[in-house]
């Protein structure tokens, strides 16, 4: 978690005011007088007289008479008053004692300071530790780990007293101890901490670790930062250092794994494919369930996908409604905010950092050669072949003759060792006036997939400035721009559904090396209706790019009004610019016909904005033991998009790039304009009664322009409430303390609000009609259906308990939460009834809910020279669709003509696929004949043995899709878990991240393709291996039979025969890095330098059989996830890939 | 808790909040759609009334031409048709009368129907709004146009779908939004009559706009109504009052039977004398939203409705009786064609006539696209293509008006119902020759009022083939079930129940949207 606590703190408003008060303390700590060494205060006399008073003003009066200093925690301090001293002359020792007495504090005398604290069992009310020995003056520089860098602020006590210091800037310290076997405790947050003694050294370098994760880091929380160990809500930190050794493009892949309740999917292996991604599930049907993402406060455009994952310091999590309330209307999915590093007041620091790879494909699906393919139609069709209509005229023709005929293995062709890169710069730095960072960021990711590429750049500028000590400004600015090359779709299929099916014969090009136009055996009539196209003669005519440009950026005034208030001021505006350019050339003879438009021209461009203006003020104090941090604020939004699109038809030319070129007919155009707007209030309250018990509130109220005027308006409250055990006393006074550091109960209740309406949709508009008259065309306008314009808010009531733990002083830590979200409210077409004018009535009407549980461990420790940390987490999902407005939404099929597969039901949960259940095959004539229903009706009365048996599940005496699909299981994982290993030995690194999902199941969508009896595709070569009376009587697979329809239909889209266990663990990364030596790299002037390598994707623990089980959702017909999260169907798995990179920095 | 926060939020915090920002947050928050007009100005003025009126016709279009349902695949059921391998699941299932409420076969056609009935509601509630005080004419007119789509939109549901939900005003309430059935399938005509009554009594006989509906437009339909009624229904006091209305067509005086029976199917003689209504169908690329064009060509290759062809048993009736030329009816050889080369029926090919089949001769052709059976015809009506050996499609879309009603209806209708009120013979038989004589039929008498009723029954087949007219005259005629027996297919014959057939279910759609209604009993 490099400097991000360091930066944190420079670059948050609080910092300077933090650093401060810590400088003041730690000079306090220093002031070591010249007092006698040897003389005892039983032994030093003194009067003083003091009725009633605080014990402030009592040690203010012991410190002026004695000379002795007092050292002592300030909130000790305050608790206790009414404390009288005789006004007479007795010895420093026996005044302390009438202290205790009163306050049961202990001091502990060490030189000419007095140390005080609370007494614990065993502690003596005065100790006194006199040495003999003069004090030895240490020195040194700490530096990080990892890379080298100087860091500043790190705590250096001398163990067994409150003896300490700090860092500087550069990392230099200088401290005395009482002797030369005193021991120096390091400690820096973020950072794990080091025991050094001392040992007659008068020089210590320290290089502290990082850690993963500690209850002393501080965590971004909605607009207010808090300690991990006051947090009362479901808030998770992304583990940043092990996402960044992830080599993806989309910083939500790099999540992948790492936060427990942060579900998120490939939903493609192509390189720029979206991720689909959900926070404790999917709780709404109406809009989208990504969460929302805060870049430094700026909701941009692009998303988590345009940021370059390198400027990123720190990602939190907010999961639950008691801390998303905050963000009220926008957080109903949860919220991630990223915040984006800054620089360090210090010399200018350039790092470069880049890694190389190659992408390799995983091993293709086993599909026939030539001479089994034609082995395979023979034995459906006979010898000869002459049995079916459907028989290609090239196997006939190869029966003839193999020998013209050559093998091609399509999944090869098609797949491609890749290359990828990753280029970053940053500059940054600081100094009196401020700091500042610069950088930018390339990366170039080839798909595997021929055609497939996503490239992008980012420039990223971050500066602050302080006016004066009151008054702050900052700035963020952000670019990106990307390109994508998608994969062609042609017949709605991608080219690895084209490539299996493709005949292993058919050769991509002609003769004459042009590409071959189709599926189509040049040498004769082989079947049209086959969607199989020659993906290499596709991608010759087709051209699609998506381009996108964001631009997003923030600027920021803090002015301090007085040391505990302060003033807010924030604007920030993002834009994201789409390009779409898909252009269909000429697609050659015989093409026509299933191509519409030859030469056709299609451009868009979509530009989405939005704009906030964002006022808070925060008050924090602290009385005593009560810890007050509030902060209201007033916010205004506004989002937009627009578009244009035109396209062209029939241009004279191939090469035409623009709509402009020669001979374009029918032109087209469209455009339109959306805006919406939001106004919200905000106010946050974190009261904390001495560190003990916590609580927060949160309350938001926001309106929006997207209802009507009278349901425009909600109140979205949160409150959470912490315990933490580990401060009371009695735990302190027990053994527990030995064990849990920490531990912390806490218990949180949220309202979130949605605005899931199209912009204006409760205002009624007109429906636009041509009407004909004879030869003229006049106008008709008809208000639309009924629509509702009482329609409100969806509610997210979300409840969380969670405990936070730490254990033996961070060696392991981690927490546990359950939740419990409930979405009411929420907004679903319901149909109207056609007689009363049809269409869908948008309703508050519909419930989900979703449950889970959530786990994270957290163990670090060093044995020697070799630290590690281990880290674990683990989230549940269980969703219930308690009202979805109708009994059920049918989703998509296996294949186009294949309706009836994936469904959402009222009372049950996501993505569930009903099925046919298969029950083996039939083995004799008497099975198929005891195949009856509870009438004695023969189920399958034409079945032959090999036959699959079907369930009769409604008991009708027959096998209908209506009647007999059961439940077979669903596409969404309901366990995800994470594991992320490092280990550091010397200068050497390892990292191991794995990740998981369970318990979902896959619709094998590539094996019914190739497992299908018909001739007209290729097919998988277990049909090699198919059911024969004679010669295989004991196979599991079904006979074949070309005639395979109806009742015994075997290869039947809708059995169970093609679900699969989903459940794998994925070997996501593993890396391993060399540190080279500080030493040989001061000749280059390098501040340090890091060499890696790395496997990503090395292996898939799964029974599934497909290639790769992380199935997202289909990326062409439906790619919600709700409808088809398990669907294997067209869907480029990932890539297994290798890189090698570099990390240096210049100082 | 929640409670505490909730009163928290509404007692202390909301009131303070919302002073805090009464001053700018709605002007922020109001915001109007830029992409779209808005409901709330609409309904000010005629000219908006004029617009909202004329959406009714392309309502009207999707009730004549819904896919799937829609009027064109009940030909198949009269025996007209017959379906063709490779026909969809859902025309199969109708075809052999296996058709369920779910299959929803005939959901698109009542959805359509009352899409119709809704825009008439709405324009009806919210006509008033408009200062008519200078338009009082206009007024008055729209309002019949509005009452004449709603009438049509009844009358159909009635002979459909039976009892049915009568709506007469936008759904506002729970209950409204969940109506009921009517108390009979007499309510239903009722409401039909008295619209198109109101229709008849407030539309002009002539329109400016060609294929506007008019005064002889409500009549016709109210005449239809009526006969449909006492032919549906058993109630035989209508006929008398459907004679009436027919009359009244006739004795406007507006209307003629066109000389060149194919006319009535072109697009070049669209809105002629002979058409009380049809649907204006053209095709505007230069739109947004597209016009309406023909959505069915029998043309495989090109057209939709492949999969229903001229039946066997059509093409017999229509080729039996010859013309005082000894030719062909014409109106057989403007219904169908053929593909060529083969005998049809025991005809040659070569003797059918000019005008058939593959331009060029005996023997040219086959199916045009090499892949068809190679007997029986195609549907020539309304079809838009250049009969050449390569079918070749006239125009760049479809685009022939769909004749909903025209004057040959009229008077084969008027004659059936002089004859079924006990009218004259005569004057029954002079309605009858008009037709026969159009087609150069020989003027013919007859002897008893059966020999016409069967005459009346033959030249409706001969007239309206391919025109969704025959399926439903056996139905009201009762003798939907003989024919099945006479030249359906066994699974029909097999299939087929008099009661349940007589109407279509309620669409399941319709069932399970609306808590008040019950699907009708046959169907349950």
């Amino acid at each position: 978690m490099k400097k991000i606590i360091q930066q944190l703190i420079i670059m948050s408003r609080y910092a300077l005011w933090g650093i401060t008060l810590q400088c003041i303390g730690c000079s306090m700590l220093l002031a070591a007088g010249s007092h006698a060494q040897s003389v005892s205060i039983e032994d030093v006399f003194i009067q003083v007289h003091v009725r009633e008073g605080s014990l402030r003003e009592v040690l203010t009066v012991l410190e002026e008479e004695s000379g002795f200093h007092f050292v002592y925690n300030e909130k000790v301090l305050d608790k206790y008053h009414g404390i009288s001293i005789q006004d007479r002359k007795q010895s420093l020792a026996d005044i302390l004692r009438q202290i205790s007495r009163k306050t049961q504090l202990a001091f502990k005398r060490i030189h000419d300071n007095i140390h005080i604290s609370e007494m614990k069992s065993g502690d003596k009310v005065i100790e006194e530790i006199l040495s003999q020995v003069p004090p030895v003056d240490v020195t040194g520089i700490v530096t990080n780990l990892e890379d080298g860098a100087p860091l500043p602020g790190v705590n250096i006590i001398e163990k067994g007293t409150n003896n300490g210091t700090v860092t500087n800037v550069e990392g230099n310290y200088r401290i005395r101890v009482s002797d030369e076997s005193a021991v120096l405790i390091f400690s820096s947050i973020g950072y794990t901490s080091e025991e050094i003694p001392v040992n007659g050294q008068s020089q210590i370098d320290v290089a502290l670790a990082e850690s993963i994760e500690s209850l002393s880091e501080v965590v971004v929380v909605g607009y207010t930062t808090q300690q991990r160990k006051d947090v009362t809500s479901a808030v998770a930190s992304v583990d940043v250092k092990s996402m960044q050794k992830r080599a993806v493009t989309d910083v939500t892949q790099a999540m992948q794994g790492n936060v427990a309740g942060v579900n998120i999917v490939a939903g493609n292996g192509n390189p720029g494919s979206p991720i689909n991604i959900n926070i404790r599930g999917v709780s709404s049907f109406s809009g989208d369930n990504t969460p929302l993402v805060l870049v430094d406060g700026v909701q941009v455009e692009g998303g988590l996908r345009e940021i370059n994952p390198n400027d990123i310091m720190s990602i939190e999590v907010l999961k639950d409604a008691s801390s998303a309330a905050i963000y009220g209307s926008r957080a109903a999915n949860g919220v991630i905010l990223v915040t984006t590093k800054r620089g360090e007041r210090k010399e200018a620091q350039v790092t470069y950092q880049n890694y190389l790879g190659l992408q390799v494909p995983y091993a293709g699906i086993d599909v026939a050669n030539a001479r089994e393919y034609v082995t395979i139609l023979q034995r459906m069709y006979g010898e000869d072949l002459s049995g079916g209509d459907l028989i290609p005229q090239a196997a006939i023709d190869y029966l003839a003759n193999p020998g013209n005929f050559q093998d091609y293995d399509w999944q090869d062709l098609i797949y491609d060792t890749a290359p990828m890169q990753s280029h970053d710069l940053s500059v940054s730095g600081g100094g009196e006036f401020g700091t500042y960072r610069i950088s930018a960021g390339y990366i170039d990711q080839d798909g595997i997939t021929m055609g497939t590429e996503y490239k992008r750049a980012n420039i990223r500028a971050n500066a602050e400035f302080n006016v004066n000590e009151n008054l702050t400004f900052g700035q963020s600015l952000s670019l990106a721009t990307s390109a994508t090359e998608t994969e062609p779709y042609a017949f709605s299929r991608s080219t690895f559904y084209q490539a299996i099916a493709m005949y292993p014969y058919f050769s991509p090009t002609l003769p004459n090396g042009d590409w071959q136009t189709s599926s189509f055996y040049y040498g004769g009539g082989d079947n049209p209706e086959a969607l199989i196209r020659n993906p290499f003669h596709y991608q010759s005519v087709w051209d699609g790019d998506e381009n996108e440009s964001d631009i997003s950026l923030n600027m920021y005034g803090e002015l301090k009004i007085t040391d505990h208030l302060e003033y807010n001021l924030s604007g920030s505006y993002s834009q994201g610019i789409s390009r779409f350019r898909n252009y269909f050339g000429d697609k050659g003879e015989f093409q026509d016909e299933y191509f519409d438009d030859n030469l056709a021209l299609t451009e868009s461009e979509a530009t989405s904005y939005n704009y906030s203006i964002d006022n808070t003020v925060r008050y924090q104090n602290q009385f005593n033991i009560h810890s007050v941090d509030v902060t209201v604020g007033f916010i205004s939004q506004k989002f937009g998009d627009r578009y244009i699109a035109g396209s062209k038809t029939g241009f004279l030319s191939d090469v035409t790039s623009t709509l402009d070129g020669p001979g374009g007919k029918n032109p087209n155009v469209n455009g339109g304009k959306q805006e919406s707007s939001l106004l919200s209030l905000i106010a946050q309250a974190f009261y904390s009664f001495d560190d003990r018990y916590l609580v927060t509130l949160n309350f938001r109220r926001d309106g929006s322009s997207r209802f009507g005027p009278d349901y425009r308006w909600g109140n979205f409250p949160g409150v959470s409430v912490g315990w933490r055990l580990s401060g009371e006393e009695f735990w302190k006074n027990s053994a527990l303390t030995d064990v849990f550091t920490d531990l912390k109960i806490r218990a949180g209740y949220g309202e979130l609000g949605r605005q899931n309406l199209g912009n204006y949709d409760y205002l009624p508009v007109l429906q636009y009609v041509p009407v004909v008259f004879g030869e003229s065309i006049v106008d008709g306008l008809i208000t639309g259906t009924p629509i509702n314009e009482a329609i409100s808010w969806e509610r997210l009531i979300s409840k969380t308990i969670g405990i936070d733990y730490e254990l033996w002083e961070g060696k392991v830590s981690g927490s546990f939460d359950y939740y419990n979200n409930d979405t009411k409210d929420m907004i679903i077409g319901v149909a109207i009834a056609p007689s009363v004018g049809g269409g869908e009535l948008q309703s508050n009407v519909g419930e989900i809910n979703n449950t889970g549980f959530e786990m994270s461990l957290n163990h670090r420790n060093n044995v020697g020279n070799f630290s590690y940390e281990v880290g674990f987490n683990l989230g549940t999902t269980k969703t219930k669709l308690i009202n979805i407005g109708r009994e059920l939404i049918e989703g998509d099929g296996p294949e186009w003509d294949v309706p009836h597969s994936i469904e959402i039901r009222r009372g049950g949960g996501l993505a569930e696929y009903w099925l046919i259940e298969t029950d083996g095959l039939f083995r004799s004539q008497e099975e198929i004949d005891n195949h009856t229903n509870s009438e004695g009706v023969v189920i399958q009365p034409n079945a032959q043995p090999g036959d699959i048996r079907f369930v009769d599940a409604n008991d009708d005496g027959e096998i209908t899709p209506e009647g007999d699909r059961q439940y077979q299981g669903t596409g969404m994982p309901k366990v995800n878990m994470g594991f992320n290993l490092y280990g550091a030995y010397q200068n050497f690194d390892l990292y191991v991240g794995l990740t998981g999902a369970f318990g979902q199941v896959i619709y094998n969508g590539p094996r019914y393709l190739i497992e299908q009896n018909y001739g007209y595709d290729n097919f998988s070569t277990s049909l090699l291996d198919a059911y024969d009376p004679v010669t295989n009587p004991n196979s599991d697979f079904p006979r074949l039979n070309p005639n395979d329809v109806d009742d015994n239909w075997n290869s039947r889209p809708t059995s169970d025969r093609y679900i699969e266990n989903g459940s794998y663990v994925k070997v996501r990364n593993i890396e391993v890095g060399y540190n080279i030596p500080v030493t040989s790299l001061a000749k280059v002037k390098m501040n340090s330098a890091r060499l890696f390598a790395r496997v990503q994707n090395l292996v898939n623990i799964t029974g599934y059989t497909g290639s790769d089980p992380e199935v997202g959702s289909s990326p062409i017909v439906n790619s919600d996830p709700i409808f088809t999260a398990g669907l294997d169907r067209d869907t480029a798995p990932q890539a297994r890939s290798f890189q090698i990179g570099v990390n240096v920095t210049f100082q | 808790m929640k409670t505490l926060i909730h009163h928290f939020i509404a007692k202390i915090i909301t009131p303070v909040l919302l002073l805090v920002i009464a001053s700018c947050g709605d002007d922020f928050l109001d915001l109007q759609n830029p992409n779209q007009i808005t409901a709330a100005t609409f309904f000010e003025t005629p000219e908006q009334v004029q617009q909202a009126v004329n959406t009714l016709y392309p309502a009207m279009i999707g009730v004549r031409l819904a896919e799937n349902g829609g009027f064109f695949q009940q030909n198949a059921r009269s025996g007209e048709a017959e379906i063709t391998s490779g026909a969809f699941d859902i025309q199969v299932s109708y075809y052999n009368f296996q058709n369920t409420p779910e299959s929803g076969s005939t959901d698109a056609l009542w959805e359509s129907l009352y899409t119709v009935i809704y825009r008439a509601n709405t324009i009806l509630a919210n006509l008033d709004r408009v200062d008519w005080s200078e338009n009082e004419e206009l007024r008055t007119s729209l309002i019949a146009e509005t009452h004449f789509f709603r009438g049509l939109g009844y009358f159909h549901l009635a002979y459909l779908y039976g009892q049915v939900p009568i709506v007469t005003k936008p759904a506002e309430t729970e209950e409204e939004f969940n109506p009921d059935k009517a108390e009979s399938i007499g309510a239903v005509y009722d409401q039909a009559i008295a619209d198109l009554q109101i229709a008849k009594a407030g539309l002009p006989e002539e329109q400016d706009d060609s294929g506007r509906a008019t005064k002889g437009a409500a009549t016709g339909f109210l005449g239809k109504t009526y006969l449909y009624r006492a032919s549906f229904l058993g109630e035989d006091n209508y006929y008398a009052q459907a004679a009436t209305e027919f009359r009244e067509v006739i004795d406007m005086g507006l209307y003629d039977l066109v000389e060149n029976y194919e006319d009535n199917f072109t697009a070049a003689n669209e809105n002629n004398e002979e058409s009380l209504f049809e649907l204006q169908l053209k095709f505007d690329s230069g739109l947004e939203t597209p016009t309406q064009d023909r959505p069915f060509n029998s043309v495989p290759g090109i057209g939709f409705e492949i999969f229903l062809r001229p039946s066997a048993w059509l093409m017999n009736t229509m080729a039996q009786e010859r013309t005082v030329d000894g030719e062909y009816d014409p109106r057989y050889l403007q219904t169908v064609y053929f593909d060529g080369g083969l005998p049809l029926f025991g005809v040659p090919y070569d003797q059918l006539g000019d005008g058939i089949g593959c331009e060029g001769g005996r023997g040219v052709g086959g199916a045009p696209d090499g892949s068809s059976s190679k007997e029986g015809g195609w549907w020539r009506k309304y079809l838009n293509v250049n009969l050449s050996c390569e079918p070749v499609l006239v125009g760049s879309e479809p685009e022939n008006n769909e004749r909903v009603l025209r004057y040959a209806d009229i008077l084969l209708m008027y004659a059936e119902a002089v004859l079924m009120s006990g009218g004259n013979l005569t004057v029954a038989a002079e309605a009858v020759n008009q037709v026969r004589d159009r087609a150069n039929l020989v003027e013919k008498t007859y002897a008893s009022s059966e020999a016409l009723m069967e005459e009346i029954r033959h030249q409706r087949i001969m007239e309206f083939a391919y025109e969704n007219v025959h399926y439903f005259d056996l139905i009201r005629w009762d003798l939907l079930g003989e024919a099945l027996q006479d030249h359906g297919t066994a699974t029909q014959v097999a299939s087929y129940d008099p009661v349940k057939h007589k109407y279509f279910p309620i669409p399941t759609g319709e069932i399970n949207n609306n808590t008040n209604l019950e699907q009708n009993e046959p169907w349950q």
